[in-house]
């Protein structure tokens, strides 16, 4: 949706008529990966509400309210988010990335899933990250230094490397 | 297909981009007649095909079904957050795949980036695409 006023335009519909390379694409949407029990529960603690599907495997109960936000380099970062079931920024939606960060984080019902992969030292990141948002090198870095700074949101936070989950570096 | 789209008749430059969150800013630039410069911000770009000069734009995001031009493409749009938008220019038409966009206007000076600024250091919001 765009919602504009000044110099620019808004253009109310159109058709996207583009011709290019490759075959036709249908966009799918997000659906459950299916991990397995036990990695599941690894991967989502506390959090008790799950349902078995057909299939025998565990699966999220889209009823409850815990949120599950993932974070990490860009190089991992969306197959990491659809692995662990969680979303990341871009499915946020347009606005302000700090605002919408610290709101989520705050939320005690809010489940973080960091992924460490690429991040070579860790405590070097956090200690960028402590800089502020506009010094901290990279958004990450930032990100990394506010979970760590919260022991509460620390506390709600599973990390992961190389695929598996791992004790809080911190 | 039905979706909105933000258009202007100003000419655009490539002006920035950021590893961090994958921005890229198009800029049109604050000279005379225009007291402001239009920032065109993509946020979590994974893909650019794009003229660095660009006068007069269009961007829409496009709806599926819809040709990708890469298997690489293809495989990022697989992700939920990830879109394809198409920015026309004159008889060009360019693709950027990206997130989201959000367009501000400011008084930035020409070595000032809105790229990494707060917020509010990115001037007045007047639109974005998503």
């Amino acid at each position: 949706m765009f919602v504009a006023a000044g110099t620019g335009a808004v253009i109310g519909s159109g058709v996207g008529a583009g011709i290019y390379l490759s075959g036709i694409l249908a966009k799918p949407t997000l659906t459950s990966l299916g991990i397995a029990g036990a990695e599941y529960v690894a991967t989502h603690p506390g959090e008790v509400n799950h349902a078995i599907n057909s299939a025998g495997r565990l699966v999220a109960n889209n009823s409850d309210k815990v949120e599950r936000i993932a974070f990490g380099v860009r190089e991992h970062l969306d197959k990491f988010t659809a692995r662990v079931e969680a979303t990341n920024y871009k499915q946020w939606g347009p606005g302000d990335f700090q605002s919408q960060f610290l709101e989520k984080i705050a939320s005690p019902s809010t489940r973080i899933h960091f992924n460490l992969d690429g991040i070579t030292n860790v405590m070097k990141a956090v200690q960028q990250g402590s800089r502020g948002y506009q010094n901290a090198g990279s958004v990450t870095n930032w990100e990394l230094y506010q979970i760590y700074s919260q022991p509460e949101v620390l506390q709600r936070t599973t990390f992961y490397l190389n695929g598996i989950v791992v004790a809080s570096p911190f | 297909m039905n979706f909105n789209a933000f258009s202007s008749m100003r000419a655009f430059r490539i002006w920035d981009y950021r590893v961090s969150h994958d921005q890229l800013l198009l800029r049109s630039a604050k000279i005379k007649g225009y007291n402001e410069n239009i920032d065109i911000i993509f946020y979590g770009v994974n893909y650019i095909q794009l003229s660095p000069e660009l006068s007069g734009l269009t961007i829409q995001k496009m709806v599926p079904p819809f040709a990708a031009p890469y298997e690489s493409v293809v495989q990022n749009l697989e992700f939920e957050g990830n879109n394809l938008f198409e920015i026309v220019s004159g008889r060009d038409v360019y693709l950027v795949a990206a997130a989201y966009v959000r367009v501000f206007e400011n008084n930035l000076e020409f070595d000032e980036s809105s790229l990494g600024q707060t917020e509010q250091g990115k001037g007045l919001e007047i639109g974005s695409i998503s």
